[in-house]
Order: structure tokens, then sequence, then C-alpha cells
């Protein structure tokens, strides 16, 4: 082409530039893109089942108060667009899609985030990122209906915000109080968990503390956020007592207890209180059968749930105290089925999806069977949830907030495996409840080794030579 | 753009959404009740077959005009059906025929209808839900004789 002064006009050539947003966050849009394509994969090829324990959860309005709402609201809030706008009419599909690709890839980011906070690097950050997606046992969960998958969502929003309290963000109080409310919602395992989580920060700040510097700081956010749970926790306390006659989170102890105590039922050694032996004498005619126990009461007696529930909650007890020895000795065991690496819950559908791609099921089979390696071997188990986190943490004391976050996981981890395993021995379902911790126990491991690694390949300082030595005199 | 007028953003952009659902809900108010009725029963149909399974107890539900009770089998001196819990749909909903009834045994859903006394079983049969303000919109569930069933 000529130009009007005869010149060659040279057509400018077009540069494609990647957009600095794009530049920013390549790590976590790689991560992102992962996350998605697989649960694409697993969405087409899985054929969503109930589980036993699935079915309570479907009616908000009829809840009782063994339960508590956090899954219920998730599940009605799904249900409610759909029903407005008339999406599908597979409705088991419909929860599973959320989960997959709603809290799934929530909890993807999560990870990405807490990871890069525990590290302060972006490529240890993107590698966990893409390892939570290949962990079968984890992921596995988010297309079977139950809480597990909410309760990883609602747990890594606590532990994000609660961590941002420290960067000094203002609003950052305010969101963890909300997590963790909505957590211990979902699962009242966590009923104590903002308490553990204070108590941590204290311990590993106390200088500070004690020095009057944190107390300045941080007191007024720390406060905000325990009144936030203690608010929630009292007004959903109430709200019981108003609508069950029962103040409290949920109902769910006494049941959970009997998963022991069923064991040595038959050793009930009656009191001076008749009314509590013709109780003990039905639990041991239906084998200390809680649910049964429940039935009996409801239907012969017409018992109120927190009726049943009271008195249940001093059988358990009762039975426990006069037969600690008994008790004591089935812990290990409870323990020993939190730490397994069983493919109970995830046998039917893992079949389904891991059969139609080599590519795919190649990757998820490899960390299965480490992890498998790594949980079921007493000694390696030691070391990845005792020992490595400790001696991290150990080295790391002096590393700021990534050390502070640290801590908090294993807090986290130690506090779930200890309200598991002491207050249930229901088997399979102890394996269930490790579920929302496993990908912070692999985080902790995963970032100490890294840190290991990392120091070795450190080059060494030489020390400054002293003018005054004698060496130099 | 500053945090403010960032955090004005986000703000703005729930409120609005909260107000669009809302006015959506309003209008659509007859459509989301029929929905809602269906999705309550298919539901309830997904938890019996679980729990007749798995417990081998029986349960029954017999829907009348506005709602359906659901019964339990109690075996003890002698057999009977329980009242469980009674369900009343949404006022403007109703679901037909009348007498028409599901039995849970061994995780599968039997459908029949009982008309002047006689158990009708002409399959494959449906449960109609309708809407009284619209009775142009109207769903239902289709059962078969091997126990299949799906939303219409």
């Amino acid at each position: 082409m000529k130009t009007a002064t005869g010149g060659r006009f040279r057509e400018p050539k077009v540069r494609w530039k990647i957009p600095g947003f794009l530049q920013r966050r390549w790590a976590l849009l790689l991560v992102l893109a992962s996350a998605l394509s697989l649960r694409i994969f697993i969405f087409l090829n899985v054929t969503p089942v109930l589980q036993t324990d699935s079915v309570g959860y479907f009616f908000l309005q009829e809840s009782e108060p063994v339960r508590t709402p956090g899954y219920y609201f998730f599940m009605e809030a799904v249900h409610f667009f759909n029903d407005l706008f008339a999406i599908t009419s597979q409705y088991l599909r419909l929860i599973i899609f959320f989960q997959l690709f709603l809290l799934g890839m929530i909890n993807s980011v999560l990870i990405f985030t807490l990871a890069k906070k525990i590290s302060l690097s972006e490529g240890f950050a993107l590698a966990m990122g893409l390892l939570y997606n290949l962990d079968l046992f984890v992921v596995g969960f988010e297309f079977v209906v139950l809480t597990e998958t909410l309760t990883l969502t609602l747990l890594g929003l606590t532990m994000l915000f609660y961590g941002k309290i420290f960067e000094g963000v203002r609003t950052a109080p305010y969101w963890a109080g909300l997590a963790s409310f909505a957590l211990l919602l979902t699962r009242p395992t966590y009923t104590w968990l903002f308490l553990i989580l204070v108590a941590l920060t204290l311990l590993f700040r106390w200088r500070q503390f004690v020095k009057g510097f944190f107390r300045q700081s941080y007191a007024r956010p720390l406060l905000i956020f325990l009144l936030i749970n203690l608010i929630g926790i009292g007004g959903w306390s109430l709200r019981n007592k108003r609508r069950f006659d029962f103040f409290g989170i949920s109902t769910i102890l006494p049941y959970q207890l009997s998963y022991y105590t069923w064991n040595f039922v038959e050793k009930y050694r009656p009191g001076s209180d008749e009314e509590l032996n013709e109780y003990a004498r039905i639990l041991q005619e239906v084998n200390g059968q809680p649910y049964d126990f429940r039935w009996r009461l409801r239907e012969d007696r017409q018992m109120s749930e927190a009726e049943i529930s009271k008195v249940l909650l001093k059988l358990n007890r009762k039975l426990i105290e006069d037969n600690f020895r008994e008790y004591a000795r089935l812990v290990p065991g409870a323990a020993a089925y939190y730490y397994d690496y069983s493919w109970y819950w995830l046998r039917q559908r893992q079949r389904s999806f891991l059969g139609k791609s080599k590519l795919v099921s190649a990757p998820f089979r490899f960390f299965r069977d480490f992890y498998a390696r790594l949980f079921q071997n007493p000694y390696s188990l030691i070391f990845l949830v005792a020992v490595i986190p400790a001696v991290f943490i150990i080295s790391r004391r002096k590393g700021g907030e990534a050390a502070h976050l640290a801590l908090l996981f294993e807090g986290v981890i130690h506090y779930n495996f200890l309200v598991s395993v002491i207050l249930t021995n229901a088997g399979v379902n102890n394996l269930r409840f490790r579920v929302p911790v496993e990908p912070f126990i692999l985080l902790v491991f995963y970032a100490a080794v890294f840190h290991f690694v990392r120091q070795l390949r450190k080059p060494r300082r030489k020390p400054k030579k002293d003018v005054n030595s004698p060496e130099k005199a | 753009m500053s945090p403010l007028a960032k955090r004005q953003v986000l703000i703005g952009a729930a409120f609005s959404v909260l107000v669009i659902t809302g006015l959506i809900f309003l209008w659509r108010k007859d459509s989301y009740d029929l929905n809602r009725s269906v999705r309550q029963v298919c539901l309830r149909i997904l938890v019996y077959e679980e729990l007749s399974l798995h417990r081998g107890s029986r349960f029954r539900f017999d829907f009348q005009k506005n709602g359906f009770k659901i019964f339990a089998l109690h075996r003890g001196e002698k057999s009977e059906w329980r009242e469980v819990s009674a369900i009343t749909h949404a006022p403007s909903i109703e679901t037909s025929p009348a007498g028409f009834r599901l039995d849970f045994v061994q995780g599968r859903a039997e459908a029949s209808f009982l008309s002047e006394g006689r158990t009708i079983s002409r399959f494959p049969l449906s449960l109609r839900f309708s809407s009284l303000r619209n009775p142009d919109r109207q769903k239902g569930i289709i059962f078969f004789e091997d126990g299949h069933w799906r939303p219409l």
C-alpha cells in the first residue's frame, strides 16, 4: 500500500499482550481450569445415589433438633432457584452439580490461597491446588449427598478470614465469625472451634500479648469474632429451647455416644433412680441401638425429642462412668477407623468414572495408593500428623503469619480428631468425619516437606570472620 | 477503583440480585408452588425407597386433593398402618386422582389408586399436580409397573 508521500505504509504488527490480570493470576486460573475440567468429566460420568445418612437432609421445615440446619439451607437454596426457574427434575443431580461446580471450585481456590499463605510460594500453591483435585477421598464426597464438602468449604473460609484478621483486614472478624457460625450449624462437632482458634493465637503471640501491643491491635477484632460466635450459638440454642424445649445446638451427642455404649449396655448397674433403671431396661431390650430406643420412647411413651435425648445422655454417661475401662479399650479402635483409608463411602461411585479414562484414573489411583500407605502404617501416620508438622512449626516459629497459620491448621486437625474419636465409635462414620480436615493434614505435610527441601537447597552463609579473632592475629 | 467504590458496587449488586429474585418469585409464584410440590413428593419417594430398602420396613403414601399422608406398617401383636406424618401442599396446588397410593416395599415404589373401593393398577399410572389459580399449569409423576418412576 502506498502512502500520500509515495512511501510504503507498513501495517502495524498486531502484538498479542496477555492482560495484566491474567499475568498476575495465571497460577490460580490454572488451578481453576484443571478443577473445572476434572469436575465436568466426573459430572458426566457419575450417577448420584442416596446414602442412608442423606435421607434426613431434604426437608428444612421438618428438621429435628438432632440435626443442625446448615446443609438443609444449602439444599433448600439450590432447590429454591430450581423451583423458581424449573431448570431440571433431576433433583439429586442438581445438588451434586452445585457441590461439584460451586463448593468444589471454592475449595480448590481456598486450598490454593491457604497454601500460598503457609508457604509464601506461588509454585507450591499451584501444586497444592492441583493435588487437591486428585485426592479422590475428598473430591469423591462432592458427588455424595452428605455434609462433608460444605463443611470443608466453611472450615476453609473460617481459616482464611480468621487469618486475615492478623493482616489487618477490617471486615475479616465479621466474615470469620459468620463462617465459623455457619460451620457449627453444618456440623456441631465444630461448636468449640472458635475458642480453640483464639486460644492458639494467644499461645502463639503470648510475648506480644504480655507486652500489650497485641491487645491494642487485635483485641477488638478477636472480640468481634468471639461475640458473633457466642451470639450465634446462644440464638440458635434459644430457638431450640422455644421450639423443642431443649437448650443447645443439637441433640446428636447422646446418639453418637451410643456407638460406644452399645458394646457394654448389658453391664448397666441399676442405681437409686428407678425411672432411669426402667429406661436402661428398654435400652437393653433394643441392644443399645439409640434410634430404636428413640422409636420405642416416642411410640410407647409419647416422649419428645428433647426428653429422649436427655434420658439417653444420662444413661450413656452412667454407662461410661461405671465401665470406663470398657470405654477406654474401644477408643484406639475408633481412632484407627478415623485414620483408616477404606473405600467404603465411594466404592459404588468411583467405579462409574474411574473406568472411563485411563488418563484420569491413573493419577487418582496413584495418589489413592500413596495416601493409603501413609495413613495405614502407624509409623508413617505419626510422622504425617504429629512429628513433621511439629518440627515444621517449631522451625518456623519466627516465620510470622505462616507459622501461625500452620499452628491453627494443626489445632483444627487435632481438635477434629479428638472430638470425633472421643465422642463416637461409629466405625466407617469415623472415617467420614476426617474428610473436612484431610486437605489440611496433607497441606501442612507438603508445606513442611517443601520448607525442609528449600532449606537444604539454600546456600548456607559463611560466618563472618571476627577481626579480633586469634586467627587474624 | 477505590476500595469504597468496590464495596458499594458489591453491595449494590447483592441488593439488586435479591430484589430481582424477589420480583421473579412474586411473578412466578404459581409455577414455584407447583414445582415445589412435585419436588417435595419426588424427594420423599427417594427417601422412603431408601428407608424401605435399608430398614426393611414398609411405608405407604395416601394422596388426597390437598396433600398426602405417610404411614408406616407397625408390626406388633397385629400389623397395622400408623400415620407417620401428613404433608399439605401449597393452597393453590391440587393433586389428582384422589385415592392415589404408593406402597414402598424393599426399595420399590408400587403405585395404585383406589376407585369406588377397588384397587386399580393400569400402568403406566400418573400422579398429576395442577395449579388452581392457573389450570393450564400442570405437572406430574409417571409410575411404571416395574417400580420405575420419573417426574414429567
